[in-house]
Parts: structure tokens; sequence; C-alpha cells
């Protein structure tokens, strides 16, 4: 009994086989057929290559795209895909603008020392080997503005 | 004047499918409350450590676009996830003096 049900098993293999193979090969053609337009395509790739190297992309292209007439055209540029191309499309287009647009230096904050109490201070050059907290932040000082703590007993 | 309706595209089937598809929408939005509602909540180190590859970060675009083709909600708030998580990352890497 075993033996007929192995031969048997044996026998529906090679079809079963063939009839996954033609489900498979059945399944690629049809999405393939069911693909966007080569053009839409390399779109999408693009925007992805976009997302995912969002953090290479120059300061320059970023402070454009922070800027007002920046803002206007990526917001355009997010809805015309999303009419054109469809919500898919615009989704990953509005990732891309956002992580963009999100990445961009603020100059306003930037440009303020934090320490800098905005009197007459006397700049210094910055010498010697860089500081700990400096490797570690990624900053390179340029100037020091003071190297002095001036400090007063508590009072009442 | 009639209320607006939800958006059909956005809305899901009254089956097990669409069950499942409301229960990810609930996860992913906890997820979003958390780390949106509690200060400086950190991301674990793996997702912290796995940023820095490119094939983790198209892992991330797919897993949107795969949520996307299985449901447009879904999808919805997958690409919010990802794009906190990008962006949180891209931050992250940035030197101090860039921000």
């Amino acid at each position: 009994m075993i033996e007929q049900i192995i031969g048997f098993i044996r026998m529906q293999q090679p079809s079963q086989s063939l009839q996954q193979g033609g489900a498979a090969i059945q399944s690629i053609y049809t999405m393939i057929s069911k693909l966007d337009s080569p053009m839409k395509l390399i779109y999408g790739f693009i925007v992805i290559l976009i997302i995912v190297y969002s953090s290479e992309i120059p300061a320059d292209y970023r402070t454009f795209t922070d800027s007002f007439l920046g803002k206007i055209f990526g917001v355009g540029i997010v809805y015309g895909v999303i009419e054109t191309m469809g919500w898919v499309y615009g989704l990953l287009t509005a990732m891309a603008f956002l992580l963009i647009l999100n990445g961009a230096p603020r100059k306003l904050t930037s440009s303020l020392e934090g320490f800098d109490g905005g009197g007459s201070v006397t700049e210094k050059k910055a010498v010697g080997k860089r500081w700990f907290v400096e490797k570690v932040l990624g900053e390179r000082t340029t100037a020091i503005a003071t190297d002095r703590v001036t400090t007063n007993a508590i009072t009442d | 004047m009639t209320a607006p309706s939800w958006p059909s595209f956005l809305a899901v089937e009254a089956n097990a499918d669409g069950a499942f598809r409301v229960i990810i929408i609930l996860l992913a939005a906890a997820l979003i409350i958390k780390y949106s509602t509690l200060f400086e909540e950190k991301y674990s180190d793996k997702l912290t450590q796995l940023y820095i590859y490119p094939w983790w970060r198209f892992l991330v675009v797919f897993l949107v676009l795969s949520s996307i083709l299985w449901c447009p909600s879904v999808g919805v708030i997958v690409a919010l996830i990802s794009f906190f998580y990008l962006s949180d990352m891209n931050t992250l890497i940035t030197p101090l003096t860039n921000l």
C-alpha cells in the first residue's frame, strides 16, 4: 500500500512541478503586464535613490529647497506627480521632498553662539589640538570668544 | 450639505484581511504616538546602527512600497513612520555645526 502511495506521489510530482512552473511564469507575465510605463519606473527608481541617499545631498540644494521658492516648487512637483503619475509616486515624492527639506541647514540658529553675550569680546584664534567634545560633536572651532570665566560670590 | 465621506481608497473591507489591516494601522499609530509624545524617545540600537547601510534604507523604502501595494491606508501610515525614522537618523549623523 505504501509503495503504491509513493508511486502515486512520484507520478504526481512532475505534473505538479510543471503546473507550479506554469503558474510562476503566468504570474511573472501578469506582473510584467501590470507594470507601469518605463518612464514612471525610472522616475520611481530615481525617487527611491533620493530617499535612500538623502543624507548625501549637498547643502546648497537643501538650502534652495528650504527657501520660499524651493518650497513652492517642491509642493508643486508633489501635486503634479500625484495628478499625472498617481498617489503612490506622489507619496514617494513627498517623502523625498520632506527628507531634503528636513536636512536643510538652519542658518539662523547655527550662526548664533550660545556663550556669546553680545558685548565687546576679544576674539582669539583657536590653537592646539581639537577638544574631545569637538571631535565627538564634529565641530571645527575657528575662533574662541573668551577663555576667561568670571564668577561672583552667591549673595542673598 | 453632506458630510465629507471617508476616501474610498483608504477604506478596508469587513473580513479577516480588513481586520488584519486595521490591527496593523492601530499598531503603527501607537508607534507614532509613542515616539512623538515622549520627549527624546530613543530608537533601538539596531535601528540606529543599521541606518548607515544603504541596503537597509532600500529595505525601508521597499517596506513602504509593499505596504502601499497591500493596503493604501497601511502604506500611508508606514510611509509616515519611515519618514520620521529616516529624518531622525539623518539628523543624528549630521554634525552639530551643520544643523
